[in-house]
């Protein structure tokens, strides 16, 4: 005879009451390790997608023009360790892979089907080795046709065999932005048979960003792509750099500038037959002026210059039409060197006759500027003339045009392909003479100065940098331009992938966290009812305690003979709990993978726990059991051993207790109150959270009333009338803690439920209102390649076929896009480097809400916060609340680091936040800013459109046909809205079913309640009957006390919810009502239903007879 | 020499609806070794109250009780567990006895109380001699539901002196029994006094079993007073 063996009957004897208990230990563990596993699966999910996306891909690099292919090969050599230096195990070997990549749409082949934002990559077999399960299979497989991702082939409802139409943007050669590209030439599209669908593990899903739809991937091999390219043909040309293997961002920056070739920055050195020299041009027409500047910086000699196309020429009334005039700070090939000042010019003798203008007379250029796109903003200038110089030499030097190529290669002035309306009326004959002559020969010359002013662009100055051949040799000179630049002048990038991978795998959110706070209510009531079952349990064996004592055991030792017995129980419960948690983690990703698709952003949830986390979540459930098992027993051995001895002694409040509950509660809801018109005061998103808050105080201090209340009705025997009713609220306050218990689990999972569902989202009722979420703009849309055109330019708007319905009603705001991550709700990983829109502020001036602001004085119009200078490297960025706090998790004020496309970094300041917005996903910046950072970029990609409600439909439709080859998508701003609000109202929706969860939770545990009772009680009742009361009369006692605490835990709740929704008491409407009315109804109904039988179980005495039983 | 059991001025006052009430104000009482008392009173004049403070399971107000010249109101609460469990025995009006252990098991219990061991083959032997005795000898497998009330209560008896207490304190030991129980366990208390030799203090309201003990003592209004009869 032992402890062990007094314990092991203890377990035996008292078994229902140990299965009670832990039925609700496991109920909470159970809860626990659930929401646990599912923060683990959920960060498994976002690591294995960033796996698939990556593939074995350490590092990127990344150029915004084209370079050579082979750069591959040599950087390949270069970084591949000598042979006996490192072992060559595969994971180890180097591998650099060249893909040329853009970004378009694809529709199949009846055209029934598009898919935007999609890249298309040329590759070849070295990019399936650094898939995520390298082969290279893959690589034959698409010699012929194209590939395409799973992701890709299933959006498409695309089979190997089919075919595809893929339209993307243009790469290399000029900027389309640049105003004598031809827009056509910003375009180009093929049609493919797929021959292949790649699977993510065989890297179809790469994708260099973290976004809900990455990977949605065209392949096609690199040289066929390369050959679409207005590129030098008979090279093969990337435009992006894949490496991996045993080599690190350092090692590249390092080892890159070695082998790059100035091919590889789009520059070309040739030598000019007449007159000989030696010129450095750009396929871009215009050299970067970062490189500018290092070359004249290191290379002596170099005489930069720049052609311009103007559209006319005029002194006096006579004009002369599209011409080239140069500027130059030396005059070349002349034998006495002319210089100009700023408003002086030359002109050739051919112009001079053709303006009659002689030495001093005015002649006035117009010309687009350069590069505000197909705008077309005309501009001009006037100049003096201060010479005429003979149709020879300088005069006639065709070589000074520049390399536009639908210039170049035309035969005649009419077949020009300018990207500008060419007015063929004007074109003379003595120009088309010209023409044939002298071809491009600039007519006139400028300063460099005065040019730099005039056609200076952020795509550079200079058409050419001329070096004399006396000085330099083209081998010598060569080497000479590479040692003055680097690749990094010529915006080559350098990404390192492991780091953002592993950002990205990191949730937004933290789910565990998140989950587990939603469960938290359910974890509570569970714990909740297991302390009731524990009181209970202890309290029927309160006597052992005493007997205990008597005998000589000390508290600690009658501590170890209880925890003896309940241990085991809390142990097994616990471990069964969080095993069991394995399947509620199986239920809440299903629901993830189904009816909650929303919160999850479509994202297919994998199953995946770490033992690591089961450990912890059974832990934590054991300690937290063991608290509450604790406080109950102490609640015992604390009591002398007299007290527990004695069958009859009712432990009663003493009066001080009831003084201290009401002065708490009468505390709270004046804080209460505060807090709600303080709340009123300041914003009115604060005000949410402070009624909230406040909500939660009613809530505790309606308990305190309660406490109170039954503690003074329980002291102030004699105020008790003598009818049933009376005796029925005595008995409540007979056993004050067990019905607060019951009633506030009842009154917190009412709380949760209704507070919760005031938040649920809806659309504003007004697309058009302003200062609504929707900026007052009815119609987002998006192209998949940029627009150069403005697309409130009614000309553009005829050329492409647009007509409105309604005139005049139409106005768009055009964003500069740097598509990179999304950080938006619909993201699950977190973002490091967000997309950027660019825009001009004034033209959002008065739009949206603003949600919070820099702790300054602020503009009149709250986007100008854009055009805040706060010093060179940080640029002021407006994003939306649920962006900037949930997807970056930062704040106003805060800063994000960036790098832009040459790989200079820079730090966005946050300065203000909008309030639930369609600008989601991304920051915004001033267009200044943007063009400052992203010079390379051309056009506007996403817009936000004014168009009459009613005629919404129509001019979505009408745009989306007549700007179908840009791959233009068009959405209501109400639609885009409620996409994001999906997100959250799934959240809500979760949480309400959590909620309700554990309202059933707490309704078994009234039920359990009415039983404790009851038990307790037989022997007063079976008086009562003697005394004559009916057994019904006394169920329906038993029924009213509990009906009573169920009813008043409904209301609590539901006055507590109604507080919460202070400010929002108008958005009541988006409550779904018929839901919580009829959840509320029904949990009442239900509680009703199991106090009954309870009550009527106790009454006809079977149920109880087992357990009396001792 | 003073006395084995000593009560110096004991008060016990309890917080009621109008204030203190005083249950014991000022008891006074010698007892010597082997002696046995009765305490008699009506019911609510404080019998229990007394016993629990002897027994240390409640504290006075004011007051010593010295046990073999050692002050049990001064212990610490595990110093006075470990009296209660060494040297004084109690006998309740109900028995308390476990209801999931066997009758063995509930009379060993007290031997489990204290951290160290006690010689469990010794206190086996003692337990089954002492059932032998209250005829519960065929009964000791059996679970206190099993038994009859009367049989109950012997072998809450048998817990009590299981570890030979040098005082044995009985609350109401018959007040649940039915006359001819009641008297059988009367005897079997007086006989297992002259056998065992502790001190025995009886609370009771039964003149009968009172009339057993060899001193008798009422308790009215507070105070002990020497009983005639
Ligand atoms: N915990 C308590 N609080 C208040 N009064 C008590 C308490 N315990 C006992 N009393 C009072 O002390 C008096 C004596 O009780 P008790 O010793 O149980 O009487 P007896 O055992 O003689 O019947 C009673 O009048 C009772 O009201
Ligand atoms: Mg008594």
């Amino acid at each position: 005879m032992n402890l062990i063996g007094i314990t092991k009957q203890g377990l035996r004897f008292y078994w229902k009451t140990h299965l009670a208990t832990g039925l609700a230990v496991l109920v909470a563990a159970a809860v626990l390790a659930g929401a646990l596993a599912v923060g683990d699966s959920i960060k498994a999910t976002l690591t294995r997608r960033a796996q698939m996306r990556l593939g074995r891909v350490g590092t990127a690099v990344q150029c915004p023009g084209l370079f050579r292919a082979k750069l591959a090969a040599e950087l390949e050599e270069k970084l591949t360790p000598q042979q006996g230096q490192v072992a060559s195990t595969n994971a180890l070997q180097v591998v650099v892979a060249p893909v040329l990549r853009t970004t378009g749409f694809t529709e199949n082949a009846d055209g029934t089907v598009r898919v935007g934002n999609i890249q298309i990559l040329g590759i070849d077999e070295r990019y399936w080795k650094l898939g995520p399960q390298s082969s290279t299979r893959q690589a034959e497989e698409i010699k012929e046709g194209a590939a395409v991702s799973r992701a890709l082939a299933q959006r498409l409802g695309l089979k190997a065999g089919q075919e595809i139409v893929v339209r993307m943007r243009a790469v290399g050669g000029t900027p389309a932005e640049t105003v004598l590209t031809p827009e056509e030439q910003t375009r180009v599209s093929f049609r493919r048979t797929v021959a292949r669908v790649v699977e993510d593990e065989a890297f179809g899903g790469f994708d260099l960003y973290s976004r809900p739809d990455s990977g949605l991937n065209v392949f096609v091999p690199l040289e066929e792509l390369s050959a679409m390219t207005d590129a030098e043909g008979g090279v093969t040309w990337a435009n992006m750099l894949l490496i991996g293997g045993a080599v690190n961002t350092n090692d590249i920056r390092q080892t890159l500038p070695t082998v790059w070739q100035l091919e590889d920055a789009g520059l070309e050195l040739r030598l000019v037959d007449w007159p000989r020299v030696l010129e450095l041009r750009s396929q871009g027409v215009f050299i970067p002026d970062a490189i500018t500047q290092g070359i004249q910086k290191n290379v002596g000699g170099a005489l930069g210059l720049v052609t311009y196309f103007v559209n006319e020429l005029r002194c006096g009334l006579r004009t002369v039409p599209y011409s080239f005039v140069c500027a130059v700070d030396d005059m070349p090939q002349e034998k006495s060197p002319v210089t100009v000042t700023q408003e002086e010019m030359i002109i050739n003798e051919w112009l001079a006759d053709a303006l009659k203008a002689s030495e001093g007379d005015k002649i006035e250029i117009r010309y687009f500027v350069p590069s505000q796109a197909k705008k077309l903003v005309e501009q001009a200038g006037t100049f003096t003339v201060k010479t005429v110089i003979p149709m020879m030499g300088s005069g006639a030097d065709s070589s000074l045009m520049p390399g536009y190529k639908a210039l170049a290669d035309a035969e005649n002035c009419r077949d020009w392909k300018a990207g500008i309306p060419i007015d063929l009326s004007k074109i003379r004959p003595e120009d088309e003479e010209y023409w044939e002559k002298y071809k491009g020969a600039p007519k006139a010359f400028i300063s460099m100065k005065a040019a730099r002013l005039l056609w200076s662009s952020r795509f550079g100055t200079l058409t050419a940098i001329r070096f004399s051949v006396d000085e330099y040799d083209m081998r010598s000179l060569r080497a000479k331009i590479l040692s003055a630049i680097d690749p990094w002048q010529a915006g080559f990038v350098v990404f390192d992938m492991r780091h953002t991978a592993h950002e990205a795998a990191k949730a937004t959110t933290d789910f565990g966290s998140l989950v587990t706070g939603l469960s938290l209510f359910l974890i509570a009531a569970s714990l909740i009812l297991a302390g009731l079952v524990w009181s209970f349990g202890l309290r029927r064996r309160a006597m052992q305690v005493g007997m205990l004592s008597a005998t000589g055991f000390t508290k600690g030792r009658i501590g170890w003979v209880f925890l003896l017995e309940e241990g085991p129980v809390v142990l097994v419960a616990s471990l069964l709990g969080t095993a069991a948690g394995l399947v509620y983690t199986k239920l809440i990703l299903a629901g993830l993978n189904s009816i909650w698709a929303g919160a999850a952003g479509g994202m297919k949830m994998l199953f995946a726990v770490r033992p690591q986390t089961m450990a912890l979540a059974a832990g934590i459930s054991i300690v937290m059991a063991a608290i509450v098992w604790l406080l109950r027993i102490r609640e015992f051995t604390k009591r002398p051993a007299a007290q527990l001895l004695d069958r009859t002694q009712e432990i009663l409040l003493p009066k001080g207790m009831v003084g201290f509950s009401l002065a708490g509660a009468v505390f709270l809801v004046f804080a209460a109150a505060g807090l709600s018109v303080y709340g009123t005061m300041v914003s009115a998103q604060a005000a949410g959270g402070m009624f909230f808050g406040a909500g939660a105080m009613i809530l505790i201090a309606m308990s305190l009333f309660l406490s109170a209340g039954l503690a003074y009705l329980g002291v102030q025997a004699k105020r008790i009338s003598s009818s049933r009713w009376g005796l029925a609220i005595k008995s409540a306050a007979r056993r004050r803690g067990r019905s607060l218990a019951v009633s506030m689990t009842l009154a917190m999972g009412i709380f949760v439920v209704l507070a919760t569902g005031i938040f649920q989202r809806t659309a504003p009722k007004d697309p058009a209102e302003k200062t609504s979420g929707t900026g007052g703009f009815t119609l987002w849309a998006q192209s998949s390649v940029p627009l150069v055109n403005d697309l409130n330019d009614t000309r553009f708007q005829q050329q492409v076929g647009i007509v409105f319905a309604e005139k005049g009603d139409f106005n768009a705001v055009s964003l500069r896009v740097q598509s990179a991550e999304d950080a938006s709700c619909l993201n699950l990983g977190r973002a490091q480097q967000p997309s950027l829109w660019g825009v001009r502020p004034e033209s959002l001036a008065g739009r949206f809400r603003f949600k919070k602001v820099l702790d300054r004085k602020p503009p009149a119009n709250s986007w100008e916060w854009l055009n805040l200078d706060l010093g060179e490297d940080i640029v002021p960025a407006i994003g939306d609340w649920a962006t900037v706090y949930w997807g970056l998790h930062k704040d106003v004020g805060d800063e994000v680091d960036y790098t832009d496309q040459n790989g200079r970094v820079f730090r966005l300041k946050i300065v203000a936040m909008l309030d639930d917005s369609i600008l989601q996903g991304g920051l915004v910046i001033s267009e200044k800013q943007f063009l400052k950072r992203f010079e390379n970029t051309s056009g506007w990609t996403v817009f936000l459109m004014d168009v009459p409600v009613s005629s919404a439909g129509a001019a979505g439709k009408t745009l989306t046909q007549s700007l179908g080859v840009y791959g233009f998508e068009v959405q209501t701003t109400a639609e885009r809205l409620t996409m994001f609000h999906q997100v959250e109202n799934t959240y809500i929706g979760i949480f309400m079913v959590l909620g309700s969860l554990g309202l059933v939770i707490g309704t078994v545990g009234l039920g359990l309640v009415v039983l404790l009772n009851a038990m307790e009680r037989t022997g007063e009742m079976a008086m009562m009957r003697a005394i004559g009361y009916k057994r019904k009369t006394l169920g329906l006692m038993l029924f009213a006390e509990h009906a009573g605490l169920l009813t008043a835990g409904l209301v609590f709740g539901i006055i507590s919810a109604a507080v919460a929704a202070g400010p929002q008491l108008e958005q009541m409407a988006n409550l779904p009502w018929k839901m919580v009315t009829s959840l509320t109804a029904v949990m009442w109904v239900n509680g009703l239903v199991w106090v009954g039988i309870a009550a009527s179980a106790t009454m006809r005495g079977d149920l109880l007879e087992p357990l009396r039983k001792e | 020499m003073s006395a084995f059991l000593r009560l110096e001025d004991i008060r016990k006052s309890y917080a009621g609806p109008g204030g203190q009430t005083e249950v014991l104000s000022g008891i006074s009482l010698d007892a010597g070794q082997g002696q046995t008392i009765a305490i008699v009173g009506p019911s609510g004049c404080g019998k229990s109250t007394l016993l629990n403070i002897v027994g240390l399971l409640d504290r006075p107000t004011a007051g010593k009780v010295i046990l073999d010249e050692r002050e049990l109101t001064a212990l610490s609460d595990t110093e006075a567990a470990k009296v209660r469990n060494r040297k004084i025995g109690f006998v309740f009006q109900m028995h308390h006895l476990l209801p999931q252990c066997s009758v063995l098991e509930n009379v060993l219990l007290p031997t489990l109380a204290g951290g160290k061991k006690l010689p469990a083959r010794e206190f086996q032997s003692r337990a089954q001699e002492l059932l032998e005795r209250v005829g519960l000898k065929d009964r000791m497998q059996h679970r206190p539901g099993q038994l009859s009330a009367g049989q109950r209560q012997r072998a809450a008896i048998v817990r009590a002196l299981i570890l030979q207490p040098v005082l044995l304190l009985a609350d109401e030991p018959t007040g649940a029994l039915d006359k001819d129980n009641a008297e059988q366990i009367a005897e079997l208390i007086v006989e297992l006094n002259r056998q065992e030799k502790m001190t025995l203090i009886v609370a009771t309201h039964s003149m009968e079993l009172a009339g057993k003990m060899e001193w008798r003592y009422q308790l009215t209004q507070g105070v002990l007073r020497q009983s005639e009869i």
